[in-house]
């Protein structure tokens, strides 16, 4: 167990589901799905596929309209969700602050701009510039961070990361206060990228019913983007100012399957292993669990990988504690993804109310969990566990806990 | 504000153009787990070549026993990755849609990519992660291999940064007009080693950061952190410091053959 509690004091967010917590939390309990069709258009092939788009957030307060709107659209989640975090957590633009660190889970933002650039005729790409700023730098200097920065990747994982980094430093003395989470902006290319490799729903017709995590009939994933961050803050630091807090960062775990790059282990070890390691971090036994927001995307390999690791490390226990992949309304928001899904755990520890799986109208027999089909249900919830997994092999687990 | 130290007890290095790097893309060194498909490589970046070749010059070197590492973090830190690939598959795109899209771009070029290649290379079932990524990457590998969660329970880490240097430069056709070099560096540390060890990695974080300071020219590159190590076959000692952005030191010494027997006696 760690020796100095960590809070989550801010939340900022620019989702498919809307991009206040209140908001997304009112959609994610009412089974909101934020998938619509988006077609590609190309000369030589046109791509449909169902997505869940976020809307460019609005100018942040005090910032220059036409300075945001220049940005690239990953820079504009992150720097809304950040901005916004941060005056929740009551570390407004201008006001005294102690040392704050950023920790930003993000994976392929660097192909994303290149193409962003390409198609614009610029020549970032083929230039080799050795000093163009990452999104991270820039977020920093933008906000005026006195701290460490930086980038971690894990792909679908990478928002965990980000938040258990941003916990670790805090804990080392590094820094006081950290903003964290998790940012994906898709582009026409990410998208044909995951339909080439077969990983994406094909369902163009009905396509809020395309997401379907645990049921027999899905067919893959459906892509979404946006960014979640946090402020977190040492408990000792927010009590003494009387902070809001959300939650408590109680967990940490991860592991590597070292099997595939892209295909995840059928060994469920790896995967229970960092499962089992978040909660002995936290000091949780399994069965003191509340909720847990799974990382099933939705797709044929990939969900009953994860039911098997559940198996493994709640064993009977497993029966009883609600299950739900929100995913289903969301989309997978990929280096996002962690962080929207401990958005998601924010909810529940607040509402005390489990967001549902939608779609999930008929549980495929490998994937035998106790599921929050269709309806969120009222649930006592002190302590949420959240799995997020990524290419590379990488599993991670996230506990968080009511904070005392 | 705390101080951290590790040992470093290998060390490898790689210095590849890109003929070099087609070449070693065909076989994969001989520590690599049978199960392991013979053209895992074929798809990789050229970062993620380097990577694995220093990664195998620290093996090979240094006898190290994988078995002994299997819960052993790998922390990644390369500049600019996937950006020849990146430019085949967008110009692609560009001309011929959505279909020419390699399915491998995402998962063999983004930033999790050389860690997630390596973690199944070294079977290693230890956290893996991509940090960095732009001319930061140096610094926050290192900030990253003494403050990387979940890590905890091994005794050491990996930690393998690569830049190309020069960047690739192309035309809007593709086509290279410069031959870009690829250089890696990869540090076995260890840190809690009671023997004396080649060398030592320090970071002591500053409480305070001059933020006029911040540059986005960070004063170390890995090419010159490759050229220093590879002075050790020579008899001379590596010793390297420099500031990060946002405060602290970080001061790596590796010591020359000669130098380790000596103080050994």
């Amino acid at each position: 167990m760690s020796s100095r509690s960590v809070w989550i004091t801010g939340v900022g967010a620019a989702t498919p589901l809307g991009r206040d917590f209140k908001t997304i939390g009112d959609q994610l309990l009412a089974g909101h799905s934020g998938a619509t069709l988006v077609s590609d258009s190309h000369p030589a092939h046109a791509q449909q596929l169902p997505a869940c788009l976020t809307p460019e957030p609005p100018t942040p307060p005090g910032w220059d309209d036409a300075t945001f709107r220049g940005l690239p659209r990953s820079d504009q989640f992150a720097l809304w969700s950040a901005v916004v975090a941060l005056e929740d957590a009551g570390w407004s633009a201008g006001a005294p602050r102690p040392r704050m660190g950023l920790a930003l889970g993000s994976g392929g933002e660097l192909l994303c701009r290149w193409e962003a650039d390409w198609n614009a005729g610029g020549s970032e790409m083929i230039e080799g510039r050795e000093q163009a700023p990452t999104l991270v730098w820039s977020l920093g200097e933008r906000l005026g961070i006195d701290g460490p920065t930086s980038t971690i990747a894990a792909a679908c994982a990478s928002g965990n990361y980000a938040i258990a980094q941003a916990r670790r430093w805090i804990e080392l003395g590094l820094v006081d206060v950290c903003l964290a989470g998790g940012v994906e902006a898709i582009s026409p290319m990410c998208r044909a990228n995951f339909n080439n490799l077969r990983a994406l729903s094909r369902r163009t017709v009905d396509v809020q019913r395309a997401s379907r995590p645990f049921d027999k009939d899905r067919d893959g994933f459906v892509t979404g983007e946006g960014a979640a961050m946090f402020v977190l803050e040492a408990a000792d630091h927010a009590r003494r100012r009387g902070a809001r807090a959300y939650a408590e960062v109680a967990g940490f775990g991860a592991s590597s399957d070292a099997f595939h790059m892209i295909i995840p282990s059928s060994d469920a070890v790896p995967a229970a292993s960092a499962i089992r390691s978040a909660l002995a971090d936290a000091g949780v036994e399994p069965q003191e669990v509340d909720y847990i927001n799974a990382h099933a995307t939705s797709t044929p390999v990939g969900d009953p990988g994860e039911t098997r690791a559940l198996h493994a490390v709640f064993g009977t226990h497993v029966k009883s504690v609600p299950v739900s992949s929100t995913k289903s309304m969301t989309g997978h928001l990929l280096s996002a993804a962690a962080a929207m899904e401990a958005l998601a755990c924010l909810v529940a520890l607040e509402r005390q109310a489990i967001p549902p799986t939608i779609n999930l109208d008929e549980p495929d027999p490998e994937c035998d969990l106790c599921h929050v089909p269709h309806h969120a249900i009222e649930r006592n919830v002190t302590i949420a566990l959240s799995n997020s997994f990524g290419f590379g092999g990488s599993n991670t687990t996230l506990v968080l806990r009511k904070a005392a | 504000m705390p101080s951290f130290t590790a040992a470093i007890d290998a060390w490898g290095t790689a210095r590849l153009g890109l003929p070099a790097i087609a070449a070693l893309r065909k076989s994969l060194p001989a520590w690599v787990p049978e199960s392991i498909a013979g053209h895992f490589l074929k798809y990789a970046d050229e970062q993620t070549v380097a990577a694995v070749s220093a990664i195998d010059r620290a093996i090979q070197s240094h006898e190290i026993n994988l078995s002994q590492r299997c819960d052993w973090p790998i922390i990644a830190a390369p500049r600019f990755l996937g950006r020849i690939a990146g430019l085949v598959v967008i110009r692609g795109y560009d001309q011929r849609g959505p279909q020419s899209v390699s399915p491998h771009i995402i998962p063999q070029n983004s930033l999790h990519s050389i860690s997630g290649a390596l973690s199944i290379l070294l079977a290693s079932h230890g956290p893996n992660v991509g940090v960095g990524g732009g001319p930061e990457s140096l610094d926050d590998a290192i900030l990253a291999a003494f403050s990387l969660p979940g890590s905890s329970a091994a005794e050491g880490c990996w930690l393998v940064a690569t830049a190309w240097d020069p960047e690739p430069v192309a035309d809007r056709q593709g086509r290279f007009s410069n031959e870009p070099i690829c250089h890696a560096c990869a540090l076995s540390l260890r840190f809690a080693a009671r023997e004396l060890a080649g060398g030592e990695l320090h970071f002591r974080p500053a409480s305070t950061t001059r933020r006029e300071a911040r540059s986005l020219e960070p004063q170390m590159s890995v090419s010159r952190i490759v050229s220093q190590l590879e002075q050790l076959e020579a008899g001379e000692s590596c010793h390297l410091s420099w500031l990060l952005n946002w405060g602290g030191e970080v001061v790596l010494s590796v010591r020359a053959a000669g130098e380790r027997r000596r103080l050994a006696a």
